[in-house]
């Protein structure tokens, strides 16, 4: 008897895990008639579908499943601990990426759209960045106080009738959030993310009106008083001439939906095929939120807003990176905290450091000394910056699940940016302290450049491959950015077809391989190339010959 | 044509114009080596087009996707499944804690300013871990009086511990202030061991303590690490037989032992009390000094009931090693109570008792009963954690303690050791919660202290 109740408890919760499974799958409500292509730069991820229910990652679940439930499953992650044998002896149990191309890169979708690694921005452009300059027409209407975050503000409705939110500079800091938040999301924009329509602004008390009903107290209770809104402003950063310094932000078009979880999909999107944290661009935003310094990285930063499209109010999901803000040196409450960047907020591997060292150990954010004395920028430095040791303050899942190859993918984003682009989006924060644009661009650059050092030498920065007059060419992405010389490249080949015969290793002087001196009946090549004296891992390139006998790149992996 | 020297001059500056020609444009590559690539056509320029570079072709048309969606692999399922079934029960309860912190993480970690009006909600109170109370509790701002703080609090354990507590403050940190605490205790396990230093641990009994306390108190500082306060007001208490936890006192010690067991006292008693604080952080302090003291007098309302003093001096010093995350911290503290000339006898439960601010680490609380207590504690703490105004700290601590009749009985050789270690949070300036592991003489204790402790 207790056999079988034991039985039938086990095969229940059997059962509902299977259930949970197939509750958790899409896939039955997926829209297959484009199939799948794995060549494409498309995914098309914008196909009509009802909107999906309002649902939001919550702020403190996040929070306490990443503090405390996720280390803990780790550290007890069994199976985790059986693939150590598996992985020792060379197999990858690691998952990579799921929306990559053959190309081995990410192809446009309504999370991302290539940008500035495929074809550079001019810098006039990149400083407007996604939509033309507009800014809130004065007098401005408070509609509502500003909920959640650590910077103070309200929303308001501009003269011309449109939606702002407006979140004030900390007191002692003008422009410090405000540009910090230009900067960045400038450059998230260039690198192919969706950002709102922000911009730096100035105003006076008097520029202000709170609106009658919130003035009474409107319909859901809220009120503000004139006292109120005077407490709001004594927190805001002011300018000599004592006007305000904030930053407006336009409500982002369509029916918002709350903020996405990265570690799964969005309930009720159709279109929403891929875990978020095996998304390629969410993965390798790392090494841009590293790079910038966006420290604050959480699910709450992010937006889903449903646009309908048709007249029968179907539509898609955009997602959006909200607010970085919390970025470069610049934090809600004033400048940012030395170990921001460093440390999460609850550190289980820093706390276990410090209790077995007795104190004594010396964590690398007591020797960034990143405060120039500008209070625009903060606390902002590049000499004890480590690219790898990056940390957000709540560990992000599609960062967690980063791997070499996704990481490669966002240096190479990071590298595409060149002085003039840098320059341009430190422009778009609108700094009035020549000495904050002069100093946020020097640790910018040279930021950029360790970014750069750590990761084409983790992995073999040999990209963009074509050919031409029956050569194989590529580039050597950290001689294109200067931070090596003409270098010698190593290929090993491995060739099917009527001829073989020449399969194997070759040095390349220059980054290109003469094709038909190679091989001349082969119908597919395999080629694996690596950086001669090199450690960093290679590329796989495959090639294919055409019915009119011409090769053709079919298939790349880096590292 | 040319003399030679001439031919020699031509060659040298011809050969010097070169080496400038081929020289300048390599200065100017070197000038603009990392990422200054303005100039360059290569990746990282503004002018760089990848071959082949995307159309802009809509992905809200018709289309492929560029992958299946995603699921674990098959092998990775197989080798789960059986670890998931037997986690179930955890991940259940993780999820459970979820949803908690969903709906009350918010209230912990970004705590509204207090608004004025009632509020009427659940609070938990803990005196240990197998004792915790829960019951409703009241809270009002500037309720009736501007500036004011009310809080009722009614609980009962699972140990059948019950407690009211009432505090009514106003002008809180402001330079003049009052206070009001009421409470009502019923505890039906107390613990007592015997009187003096040597009582054997084997004595263990435990009897029931009813104690009900109201105290006014003036307040002149703002800061309470900077106050003296006047105090008045009036105390009972009763001994009586326990429940809950054997042996009973009675059936350990017998009843004419026992001073005062079986009886109650009432007491009206006045004094001061104070703290002056000269430290560098009120509530992490890694450098200073702090001074505590208590001066109370009990006079009985009826003949029975004893008169006495009651008294607490306490120092705590603080030195950073070579760093304010690292710091030695002492403390020294002396309390005691002196029955008045032709006072009725003292009952043992009004004695200086290890228990509360007095608890002594690596022994259970009331472990220790007598005229006087005095602890000698030396600290070493280290910050592990530091977010905001809370400060997680490591301790690593060695505990001398004694009781004694009076102070001349005070002897090294009956010292009682403990050493150990464990967590400090740091709260604020009136409150932090300890967390210590420490073996005393006889044996390990782990105990949980919350309140204006060291």
């Amino acid at each position: 008897m207790r056999r079988t109740i034991l039985s039938s408890m086990f095969g229940l919760l059997l059962l509902c895990c299977a259930g949970i499974s197939w509750g958790d799958n899409p896939d039955r409500e997926l829209k297959r008639s484009g199939g799948i292509d794995r060549t494409t730069w498309i995914d098309h991820d914008k196909q009509p579908i009802t909107q999906p229910p309002e649902w939001e990652s919550n702020y403190y679940t996040g929070m306490f499943r990443q503090a405390i439930t996720d280390p803990l499953s780790h550290a007890f992650d069994i199976p985790d601990k059986l693939l150590i044998i598996p992985r020792s002896l060379g197999a990858k149990t690691e998952r990579e990426a799921v929306n990559v191309n053959a190309f081995d890169e990410v192809p446009n979708s309504s999370w991302f759209t290539n940008r500035n690694h495929l074809k550079a921005i001019p810098p006039n452009e990149l400083r407007k960045g996604p939509t033309e300059v507009v800014l809130p027409k004065k007098p401005w209407t408070i509609k509502h106080a500003k909920a959640g975050g650590q910077t103070a503000g309200f929303q308001i409705k501009d003269a011309d009738g449109k939606k702002w939110l407006i979140k004030l500079d900390p007191a002692g800091y003008p422009q410090l959030v405000s540009g910090a938040d230009m900067v960045s999301r400038t450059l998230f924009w260039a690198a192919g993310y969706n950002v709102p329509n922000n911009q730096p602004v100035r105003f006076r008390r008097e520029d202000l009106k709170i609106d009658e009903d919130l003035l009474k107290g409107n319909e859901d209770g809220e009120q503000m008083r004139e006292s109120d809104l005077a407490a709001v402003l004594e927190r805001g950063a002011r300018f000599p001439d004592s006007s305000y310094s904030a930053l407006a932000s336009l409500f982002i078009p369509g029916e918002v939906l709350g903020a996405p979880s990265m570690q799964k999909r969005r309930p009720g999107d159709a279109n929403d095929w891929y875990t978020h944290n095996h998304r390629r661009e969410l993965r390798g935003m790392y090494v841009l939120a590293s790079w910038l310094n966006s420290w604050d990285a959480k699910d709450q930063n992010f937006l889903d807003v449903f646009v309908p499209t048709t007249k029968d109010s179907l539509g898609h999901v955009d997602h959006y990176v909200l607010d970085v803000g919390a970025s470069l040196g610049a934090a809600g409450m004033g400048a940012r905290e030395p170990w921001h960047g460093y440390e999460n907020t609850i550190d289980w591997g820093w706390m276990a450091r410090r209790l077995v060292t007795l104190g004594f150990t010396v964590e690398p954010w007591r020797h960034a000394h990143g405060d120039p004395g500008i209070p625009a920028v903060g606390n902002f430095e590049s000499a004890a910056y480590r690219p790898e040791q990056f940390k957000t303050l709540q560990e992000q899942p599609a960062f967690r699940a980063m791997s070499d190859r996704d990481g490669y993918w966002g240096a190479k984003i990071v590298a595409s940016f060149s002085r003039d682009q840098i320059a341009a989006a430190i422009d778009a924060g609108g700094y009035e302290d020549p000495k904050a644009k002069q100093y946020l661009l020097k640790t910018l650059m040279e930021r950029r450049e360790k970014v750069m050092r750590y990761w084409f030498r983790e992995v073999a920065p040999l990209d963009f491959f074509e050919i031409k007059d029956g050569r194989l060419k590529f580039h050597d992405l950290a001689q294109d950015v200067g931070i090596t010389g003409p270098r010698e490249y190593l290929v090993q080949i491995d060739s099917e077809g009527k001829d073989d015969d020449k399969s194997g290793a070759y040095r390349l002087k220059s980054p290109e391989l003469p094709l038909d001196n190679i091989t001349s009946d082969a119908t597919h090549l395999e080629l694996h190339l690596s950086i001669a004296g090199s450690k960093a891992k290679p590329v796989k390139v495959e090639l294919s010959r055409t019915a009119g006998a011409d090769w053709v790149v079919t298939w790349i992996r880096h590292g | 044509m040319f003399p030679k020297y001439c031919r020699l001059h031509g060659f040298l500056i011809v050969g010097l114009f070169l080496a400038a020609w081929v020289a300048v444009p390599a200065r100017a590559n070197m000038a603009s080596s990392v990422g200054d690539s303005t100039n360059s056509t290569g990746f990282g320029d503004t002018t760089w087009t990848a071959p082949d570079p995307p159309g802009s072709e809509d992905p809200s048309q018709p289309g492929p996707r560029v992958a299946e969606p995603d699921r674990d692999p098959t092998w990775e399922t197989a080798l789960r499944t059986p670890f998931r079934v037997v986690f179930f029960p955890m991940r259940l309860l993780a999820r459970g804690m979820e949803l908690g912190f969903k709906q009350f993480g918010g209230e912990l970690m970004s705590p509204k300013p207090p608004s004025p009006g009632v509020k009427v909600g659940v609070g938990i109170y803990a005196g240990s871990a197998n004792d915790v109370a829960i019951g409703p509790t009241v809270k009002a701002r500037d309720f009736l009086i501007p500036d004011s703080k009310f809080g009722l609090f009614a609980g009962w354990s699972i140990t059948d511990h019950r407690r009211i507590k009432l505090t009514e403050s106003i002008a809180d940190r402001q330079p003049i202030g009052f206070r009001l605490i009421g409470s009502y205790d019923l505890k039906p396990n107390r613990r007592f061991f015997g009187i003096g230093n040597d009582t054997p641990e084997s004595q263990r009994s435990y009897f029931r303590l009813e104690d009900i306390n109201a105290e006014g108190s003036l307040l002149f500082g703002s800061s309470p690490l900077q106050q003296v306060r006047l105090v008045g007001g009036y105390s009972a208490m009763t001994a009586k037989s326990g429940w809950k936890a054997e042996p009973l006192l009675t059936e350990v010690f017998p009843r004419e032992t026992v001073p005062g067991y079986g009886g109650s006292t009432h007491e009206l008693q006045y004094g001061a009390t104070g703290d002056f604080a000269m430290i560098n952080n009120d509530v992490v302090p890694s450098l200073g000094v702090h001074l505590r003291t208590e001066l109370r007098q009990f006079q009985g309302i009826r003949e029975s009931d004893p008169d006495f003093n009651q008294w607490l001096f306490e120092g705590r010093g603080y030195v950073p090693v070579f760093a304010p995350r690292r710091v030695i911290a002492v403390r020294a503290a002396w309390a005691g109570v002196k029955p008045l000339a032709g006072s009725a006898e003292m009952p043992f439960y009004r004695l200086a008792h290890n228990e509360g601010a007095l608890a002594f680490a690596g022994y259970s609380s009331r472990r220790f009963h007598d005229n006087q207590l005095a602890i000698l504690r030396a600290e070493y703490r280290w910050e592990l954690w530091e977010r905001r105004e809370w400060t997680l700290d490591a301790v690593a601590l060695y505990e001398l303690t004694e009781v004694a009749p009076f102070s001349s009985a005070f002897t090294w050789d009956k010292r009682r050791t403990a050493y150990g270690g464990g967590f400090r949070l740091g709260l604020s300036d009136r409150s932090n919660v300890r967390l210590d592991l420490a073996k005393g003489d006889e044996g390990l204790h782990l105990t949980l202290r919350i309140g204006n402790i060291f």
